[in-house]
């Protein structure tokens, strides 16, 4: 028997009465890019859809004092769009063009590519970069604010309890110019999901490199901080050998898996060649 | 079986049915409305060959449950041009040989409607980009884009 249930709340009013009524029956739904595949291989099978796509208080991309707030049913293509974020944000928007294809990133949302956990989730990468909080709303309507870097716990599984939804995505804005680059490899260029993907963000001045924040997909059961090789470049002069040293570093830094879509050994490969590729990409903005 | 009574309006047509909260717009379409043009390739948003306009935005409909497109104007490749009046996009893909076994040409052309709609001059590189969800395994797609570029504002005039 099929007893599924559907609702559309109009506001987070109507929303936060849904999922008291409901509690830990309640799959959110948005784009439903990533639900709807998940329910056909009957990964899940969601009892209530409380679908969260026309909530304005979920679609605004908006700039403040010190950050950028972007409701989390916001749809990739206008990620990809917003002078906002195409000004503040670059790299969170060129990892957006590049996710799926153009029909999925009409639909598709950037709280739910963050909210399903993939370890190749396109937007993860940058948002770990960018030091980015969610602003979760609980079952009973609290709201909190969560870092991104503790939200990934382990393969598909978050620090999101039942019934609780990411509202925001909030990513501080940056005092001075940075550079930085998001590159990916997957099996073909449109629609392709990531073998492995990485963000990169560099503080430079003249040469030397202040701050280093890389992030990865698909080398770890999670999007990742690439926390040892940040260490490597931070406080150091960037020349040829020291990136050598460090693609060779980052190569070892995770355990990856070998899947369909790729093996350990040649995840480890396209690690080195994707640092390179970004670091000349980061260099290349700065002039350097 | 709880049944949820929604209306689409497909191609201009306001067409009442009743469907189940997790059925997705194309089993509808198909099932419950009789649009065949709207094909069933790979049901997981791989291959565009669902492709129809919702409110004029391109999508998958493999991958939007019916019930989100309630009250919502539905556009298939048939609501584009008929065979009286065809658009633009269906006569240069007649007339440039642009589909073999036809299968993915509802979807590129409803794909390429949208994009022209945006972007009425658009380079080789953003039809390319605005047909990147959808699949042609004959054509290589050379012809493809031929006929899209023959429709742009530039060739036109």
């Amino acid at each position: 028997m099929n007893h599924k249930e559907y609702f559309k709340p109009n506001n987070t009013q109507e929303l936060g009465q849904l999922v008291k009524e409901f509690g830990s029956k309640v799959t959110f739904i948005a784009g439903g890019t990533d639900l709807i595949p998940q329910m056909r291989d009957e990964v899940k099978s969601p009892e209530v859809f409380i679908d969260i796509s026309e909530i304005d208080e979920l679609l605004s991309i908006v700039e403040e004092d010190d950050v950028i707030s972007i409701g989390a049913a916001t749809k990739i293509s206008e990620v990809t769009s917003s002078f906002i974020l195409i000004t503040h944000c670059p790299i969170l928007v060129s990892a957006a063009e590049q996710l799926g294809n153009i029909l999925t990133r009409n639909r598709a949302t950037i709280g739910g590519n963050i909210a399903n956990a993939s370890p190749c989730s396109d937007t993860a990468p940058p948002l770990l970069t960018l030091n980015a909080s969610l602003v979760i709303r609980d079952i009973k309507g609290e709201v909190k604010t969560q870092s991104i870097n503790d939200f990934f716990l382990s393969y598909k599984k978050t620090a999101l309890q039942q019934g609780e939804l990411i509202t925001q995505i909030l990513i501080p804005k940056k005092s001075e110019k940075q550079c930085g680059s998001f590159v990916k490899i997957g099996q073909r260029n449109s629609a392709a999901i990531s073998v492995v993907s990485m963000a990169m963000m560099l503080d430079m001045d003249s040469g030397h490199c202040r701050q280093a924040k890389i992030a990865m997909g698909g080398m770890a059961p999670i999007p990742i901080r690439a926390l040892k090789t940040e260490q490597l470049l931070k406080n150091n002069t960037i020349n040829e050998a020291l990136i050598e040293s460090s693609a060779h570093h980052l190569a070892q830094e995770f355990l990856p898996i070998s899947d369909i879509r790729g093996s350990e050994e040649y995840r480890r490969h396209l690690t080195a060649v994707l640092f390179k590729r970004s670091i000349n990409n980061s260099l290349k903005q700065q002039g350097e | 079986m709880k049944q949820y009574p929604i209306k689409i309006i497909v191609n201009g047509k306001s067409r009442e049915i009743s469907v189940t909260a997790d059925e997705t717009l194309l089993d509808t379409l198909r099932s419950k409305l009789d649009v065949f043009e709207v094909k069933n390739g790979c049901e997981q948003g791989d291959c565009g060959a669902c492709t129809v306009l919702i409110e004029g935005i391109a999508v998958n409909s493999c991958l939007t449950l019916a019930i989100q497109a309630d009250g919502k104007e539905v556009t298939t490749v048939k609501g584009i041009g008929t065979d009286e009046n065809p658009h633009p996009l269906q006569e240069s893909f007649h007339k440039y040989g642009a589909s073999q076994c036809g299968f993915c040409t509802p979807g590129m052309i409803t794909s390429a409607k949208a994009l022209l709609d945006e972007n009425p001059n658009p380079s080789l590189n953003e039809i390319k980009n605005g047909i990147s969800g959808n699949f042609c395994r004959c054509t290589g797609y050379t012809k493809i884009f031929d006929a899209i570029e023959s429709v742009t504002n530039e060739n036109q005039s």
